[in-house]
């Protein structure tokens, strides 16, 4: 394929899906610089996955699953050699926080998101964007019944700590 | 509270845009990006068949005019050998690479087996490149007796053990241990319980 094609289908793919990748970040990274460094490691898998993308599955379900391996590989990486890793401050950045209201409570959902596992993690962000078992299990190659499993288990500790959260502030709305 | 609950807020934040991205940034950045197994395959493959054909000119230039031993040419036909069997070898394993299934186990799959070509390749480089190469570079200084023939000698073999300390580390150190984590990475995937 040619590079400016490539950097076109780039362009096109991250304008239409930017928010897809906002939300793996915020489930992966809990940390400006590391926001920024997992943003990276994924456009740069994204990139380099056009060439084999055949139109057989939709967009966002491909650029889903480019995404959520590079940064469960990613988690794994940073977990291991955590602290190791130059700090990104003397890098020009290319992702720049906006200044808009944040809502707490998603910000407390995405907390809770991070404490998952990586695998968990991926399973929960499609499960909350709507995919249905199959879809999870073709994306993730895995079968039905092991989605099932993981989505019971993850809907369980969700609910369990939101419960948790809800006694504590005392408030059965103060998520 | 509810499943739906959770649910709901979820969807909340599609109109939460908490980041800008610098596009230009950002492609200078994939541009330079060079961090890749694929990357480190290519250069290993390249590279051996670049400085086997390298070394090989170069030493037909040098034997330009004088009289040499029919012996000495085994040293440009295993050179040639070298080279020609790393370059099949790296086809086979595009061929190979092509056939996942573009899943997440997939991807994992893709990522140990290219692991897995790049330690056996680091071991058969080993023992099919450097030994036969510094050997026999190290036999030619010694039989051709030029005048820094010695200096030639140690210094051949001073980076034949270097090279093998060298390859040994980086295997050790970067590619064993990532070949395990990802094969923990594919056990958390597969696993149901």
């Amino acid at each position: 394929m040619e590079k400016n094609k490539q950097k076109q289908v780039f362009d096109t793919w991250l304008h239409d899906h930017k928010r897809l990748l906002f939300k793996i970040l915020r489930a992966y990274a809990f940390t400006s610089d590391d926001q920024e460094d997992l943003f990276q490691e994924i456009c740069i898998q994204v990139w380099s996955s056009i060439p084999d993308f055949r139109g057989e599955s939709k967009v966002s379900t491909w650029i889903y699953r480019v995404a959520l391996y590079a940064a469960m590989a990613w988690s794994r990486k940073e977990r291991k050699y955590n602290g190791k890793t130059k700090p990104l401050s003397d890098v020009t950045h290319t992702l720049v926080a906006l200044d808009n209201e944040r809502d707490s409570r998603i910000d407390w959902l995405y907390a809770q998101i991070g404490q998952l596992n990586e695998v968990d993690r991926s399973i929960c962000l499609l499960m909350l964007d709507g995919y249905s078992y199959s879809e999870m299990a073709e994306l993730m190659g895995i079968t039905n019944s092991n989605v099932g499993i993981k989505i019971h288990r993850i809907k369980q500790y969700l609910m369990r700590v939101a419960k948790q959260h809800s006694d504590s502030k005392g408030d059965q709305n103060g998520i | 509270m509810e499943f739906e609950d959770l649910q709901r807020i979820w969807d909340e934040q599609k109109n939460e845009s908490l980041y800008a991205i610098n596009e230009e940034a950002l492609h200078k950045r994939i541009a330079k990006s060079r961090r890749s197994i694929e990357f480190g395959l290519n250069m290993l493959e390249w590279g051996v068949i670049g400085s086997s054909l390298i070394s090989l000119f170069a030493l037909y230039l040098n034997w330009v005019g004088d009289p040499i031993p029919l012996g000495y040419h085994l040293i440009p036909v295993m050179l040639l050998v070298i080279s020609t069997h790393v370059f099949l070898l790296r086809r086979q394993r595009q061929r190979q690479i092509d056939e996942y299934p573009p899943t997440m186990v997939g991807e994992l799959d893709k990522a140990i087996a290219q692991n897995d070509f790049l330690v056996k390749r680091i071991q058969t480089a080993v023992w099919w490149y450097m030994l036969p190469v510094f050997g026999g570079f190290t036999f030619y200084f010694y039989y051709e007796k030029g005048p820094y023939w010695w200096q030639s000698v140690l210094a051949m073999i001073g980076c034949g053990v270097l090279s093998y300390c060298g390859v040994l580390w980086e295997l050790r150190k970067f590619h064993l241990p990532k070949k395990q984590d990802l094969q923990a990475l594919h056990k958390l995937l597969s696993q149901s319980e």
